[in-house]
């Protein structure tokens, strides 16, 4: 299993996260919803034809609880969130795989170095756990904590 | 002859009586009452029991003789703070230990243990003393240093393991999360 980052423009972020999600259909993935709330993500990966009842939501932007099958984490809070993915990733049986959408929306709550650690932790317990992560930034955000983080990937994609 | 008998009968009579009124003024001549608190004693704190002996010396009378002992604690100013009562047997020589409690809200100063002996021969008593301290403020001290110690780690214990409580819900929520959809989908 692969770690990939992809840096992509803000307008092809949705697109590009469907592009890579899409050959993954019908295995379980979690996704890390970090700019977007579970229900517009959900919308727009639906209307790629992607079967989103594979996947298990993080919400890290609302904190209201509609659904049951939701988690709700503030990003503020990366040692929950990290946890919460492990915890997933221990759990789900079998084949799975991990987005984070997008990686530079943890800077506006936490500092570089605490993402970078993060990052690291999460594909490092990925790596060993053999789950394939897709983690997504927008190119114009966050440049600094980018160069710190994509040593951590096998791959990195700059579209 | 019956005179004679009445004669011998009223001697008899007559020698008990002074005897047993020989042997009284005896007793009372010649008893001798002490008290004794020993040294451990000597200093109490408020609320601890005081123990004492109590020694008839010299008693010339070969006979057994119950008395009465009233054992009274008295503060400084000669209030009677504690007392109690006792009767008990006596020969030629006894000694009985007693105690009486220093009431817990007695004020601190000299005190008296008064011993008072009343028998057939008559009252008698003897006293000692001693010095009742304030209670140890020591020991409340200490009671309340542990007491912050314990509230302090209890504190410490509930500030350390909140994370670790969260986690374990959070952990908790996503077992169910992931087991739910799981046997949805099947």
């Amino acid at each position: 299993m692969t770690s990939q980052l992809i840096i992509t423009s803000v307008e092809k972020l949705q697109g590009d996260i469907n592009k890579k999600v899409k050959p993954l259909d019908g295995t379980i993935g979690i996704y890390v919803s970090l700019n977007k709330t579970q229900k517009s993500t959900e919308e727009m990966l639906k209307e790629h034809g992607i079967d989103v009842s594979k996947l298990f939501f993080i919400d890290c932007v609302t904190s209201e609880k509609i659904r049951d099958d939701v988690l709700h984490i503030s990003p503020e809070q990366l040692d929950m969130l990290s946890e919460a993915i492990k915890q997933f990733i221990k759990d789900i049986p079998g084949e799975k795989y991990l987005v984070i959408d997008a990686l530079s929306t943890l800077l506006i709550y936490n500092n570089e170095n605490k993402v970078a650690i993060f990052v690291k932790e999460m594909t490092e317990y990925a790596s060993e756990h053999d789950v394939k992560i897709l983690a997504f930034s927008p190119k114009t955000q966050g440049e600094e904590l980018l160069d710190k983080i994509f040593n951590f990937f096998d791959k990195v994609e700059r579209k | 002859m019956k005179k004679s008998t009445l004669r011998v009968f009223f001697s008899v009579i007559l020698l008990v009586a002074s005897s047993l009124i020989l042997s009284s003024i005896c007793l009372a001549e010649t008893s001798n009452l002490e008290v004794d608190i020993p040294s451990s004693y000597h200093s109490m704190q408020a609320g601890q029991d005081i123990w004492f002996t109590i020694k008839f010396l010299n008693l010339a009378n070969q006979d057994r003789v119950d008395v009465t002992l009233k054992f009274d604690m008295l503060d400084s100013k000669g209030n009677l703070v504690a007392t109690n009562t006792k009767t008990v047997a006596v020969e030629t020589q006894a000694s009985f230990v007693a105690n009486l409690d220093v009431p817990t809200t007695e004020k601190s100063g000299e005190h008296l243990i008064m011993v008072t002996m009343t028998s057939p021969s008559g009252v008698s008593s003897a006293r000692a003393s001693f010095i009742v301290t304030e209670k140890d403020s020591r020991l409340t001290v200490y009671y309340i240093a542990g007491a912050i110690v314990i509230i302090l780690l209890v504190i410490f214990f509930i500030i350390k393991s909140k994370p670790l409580l969260r986690k374990m819900t959070l952990r908790t929520k996503v077992d169910k999360i992931v087991k739910d959809k799981l046997k949805d989908q099947k």
